[in-house]
């Protein structure tokens, strides 16, 4: 049971990453970025090349992928989403479902079919929590990870200037336009800071999981499901759905059913938008 | 019209003759789908599970139970309406992403089950042996046939399609579409009107399954992925949503550049996603709303 809880937890947590941050893009420039699974599994995909063929330590890995992906980010979103600024809601989705696919088979291109894993001696390290109930190191830098990153979001949204404006943005583009806010500026500030969380989650799950080229399609999904099921206008709440989601995940794989786990997971999230169609956290939003 | 009916006349292999069958096929899937998005502005990601529904009832009666193919047919199609209404009726109330995203879950629901409903489906192998389409005993066995037999029911499925749009229920979706407090104010009740769109718009995709069941006589859950149910909507969108020819030129589209992509071979799908991007850049209102200034508009650096 605790293992059980204890692996969703882990789990839960990348995704949260990717939630927060799909969370933020969707929110602020209202692009519903279908692509994000990509960024996801390119952070990972780099960081395993810095790793086995560059020889860097795990640390400057990490840090180097992110940097990529976030420099990968911006470049979509100067390049593609910025000119389609004015377009229908489908017609960027159509787009952003384009890049997901170039992206899932850039990486078939460049790194082939076969699952990879990347040399960590963390990952096999493992800590008796109690009883039978056991975590690898890596696992436990994995939290750490998520809620440093949880708390310096939140606190950059709150306290800094730019946070802000992002703020702003977020509840009225029109009327943050009005006070001077550059929101073609903040859109692409947002972009970057949500790429980077994809990427982080990337090579975070490539140091702990096997990783292949197609392993954004599903993440992307939930993290789409749980932008809606966490509710707009809650970061937080995003990031409390999506644990909560990898321990309901990894339970009912463990007690319930292993054949039907997503059916019985998209059922739930089903049955939450019914009960609170503006989602968990969220407040009713009036949109024009 | 007389091109498609002269097609097979010209056309120097059977290859091309198959497909125009899966092109007709999939504009049925379309034209189901643009009910809802062009004239209601509403995604549903579960064309491709709905279509299996029927395609899986369809061929199950026929190879079980020797029904009769117009029968097998209409009973598929009332199942699928029923289900189609029974998941309407929650996520209806969700709108816009979330709504597309309630419909996105169903999808994989339904895309597990199938897998997984051995008996009914035969899980990842499929079925085979699924009949032919027959009408009062003649049954359609030669490519020829099976090709006017799909025309035919694509004809009477798109001519249906036109009059429900012309119709005062079509105007009536424009309406809700466009301002659905107004359109309160006309009497008029969007909840039971989008309810009734579903029901209509997923009979009409699951007529898309069952046809391409009875014709490949090979049915699989990997007909029915996500994947598809995405193609589908691709098609509207690169075609044009909210009219009545974009979705069977978004279907014609679709396929001219999967096909085209085909001698890529490794690069097919990277450059696939690369086209969509593109065209999304340069045709944000697909090809029947093609128009100069629209480029312009769109093409123009914002601020």
């Amino acid at each position: 049971m605790l293992q059980a809880v204890i692996n969703g937890v882990v789990n839960g947590g990348l995704l949260a990453l990717m939630t927060l941050g799909l969370s933020l893009i969707i929110n602020t420039s209202r692009i519903p970025n279908f692509a994000h699974g990509g960024f996801f599994t390119w952070g990972a995909f780099i960081t395993y090349t810095l790793i086995t063929v560059y020889q860097y330590d795990m640390a400057t890995a990490v840090i180097l992928s992110v940097l990529s992906i976030t420099a990968i980010g911006v470049a979509v979103e100067r390049t593609i989403f910025r000119f389609l600024r004015g377009a229908s809601e489908e017609t960027i989705f159509v787009a952003a479902t384009g890049l997901l696919i170039a992206f899932t088979n850039g990486a078939l291109l460049l790194w082939g079919d076969w699952p990879r894993t990347i040399p960590n001696p963390l990952s096999s390290t493992l800590l008796n929590v109690a009883e039978g109930v056991s975590v690898t190191m890596f696992r436990l830098i994995i939290l750490a990870t998520v809620a440093a990153t949880v708390i310096v979001v939140s606190m950059f949204l709150k306290y800094t200037k730019q946070g802000k404006a992002i703020r702003a943005v977020y509840q009225d583009t029109t009327v943050s336009r009005l006070v001077g806010i550059n929101s073609d500026r903040i859109i692409l500030l947002t972009f970057a800071i949500g790429t980077s969380l994809a990427g982080l989650a990337g090579s975070m799950a490539g140091l702990e999981f096997a990783i292949s080229f197609d392993m954004g399609i599903p993440i992307t999904i939930k993290a789409f499901l749980l932008v809606i099921v966490g509710g707009t206008g809650s970061l937080l709440g995003t990031a409390t759905a999506a644990l909560v989601f990898g321990v309901i995940d990894s339970l009912t794989i463990t007690y319930l059913t292993s054949i039907y786990n997503n059916a019985v997971v998209f059922a739930a999230m089903m049955l939450i938008l019914l009960i609170r169609p503006q989602g968990i956290f969220g407040r009713e939003v009036k949109r024009s | 019209m007389s091109l498609m009916v002269f097609f097979p006349f010209i056309t120097p292999n059977n290859y091309y003759l198959h497909l125009v069958v899966m092109m007709m096929i999939y504009s049925i899937s379309a034209a189901g789908l643009n009910l809802m998005m062009g004239y209601l502005g509403l995604l549903p990601l579960s064309v491709a599970a709905f279509a299996g529904i029927g395609a899986f009832t369809s061929a199950n009666l026929m190879i079980r139970y020797n029904v009769p193919f117009l029968i097998a047919l209409l009973a598929a199609i009332l199942l699928v309406t029923v289900i189609a209404v029974a998941i309407a009726v929650p996520l209806l109330r969700t709108r816009g992403i979330f709504y597309v995203i309630g419909t996105l879950s169903s999808q994989l629901i339904i895309y597990e089950l199938f897998l997984n409903l051995v008996e009914i489906t035969g899980g990842s192998i499929g079925l085979r042996g699924v009949p032919k389409p027959e009408l009062f005993g003649y049954s359609f066995t030669s490519f020829l046939e099976l090709y006017y037999f799909i025309f035919l029911m694509t004809a009477v499925t798109h001519s249906t399609v036109y009059l429900i749009i012309k119709s005062n229920f079509g105007r009536s979706l424009l309406a809700i579409k466009e301002n659905e407090v107004k359109a309160i104010s006309l009497g008029l009740n969007p909840y039971t009107h989008k309810l009734f769109a579903s029901a209509i718009s997923m009979a009409i995709c699951s007529i898309s399954g069952i046809l391409l069941a009875h014709y490949l006589t090979h049915v699989s859950a990997e007909n029915f992925t996500l994947l598809h149910s995405i193609d589908v909507f691709l098609m509207v969108t690169m075609g044009g949503a909210g009219t009545f020819y974009g979705p069977i030129a978004g279907a014609v589209i679709w396929t001219v550049v999967m096909e085209t992509l085909l001698s890529f071979r490794g690069l097919r799908e990277l450059l696939y996603g690369i086209v969509l991007v593109v065209l999304m850049l340069v045709i944000p209102k697909g090809a029947m709303g093609f128009s100069m200034p629209n480029i312009r508009k769109v093409l123009k650096f914002p601020q």
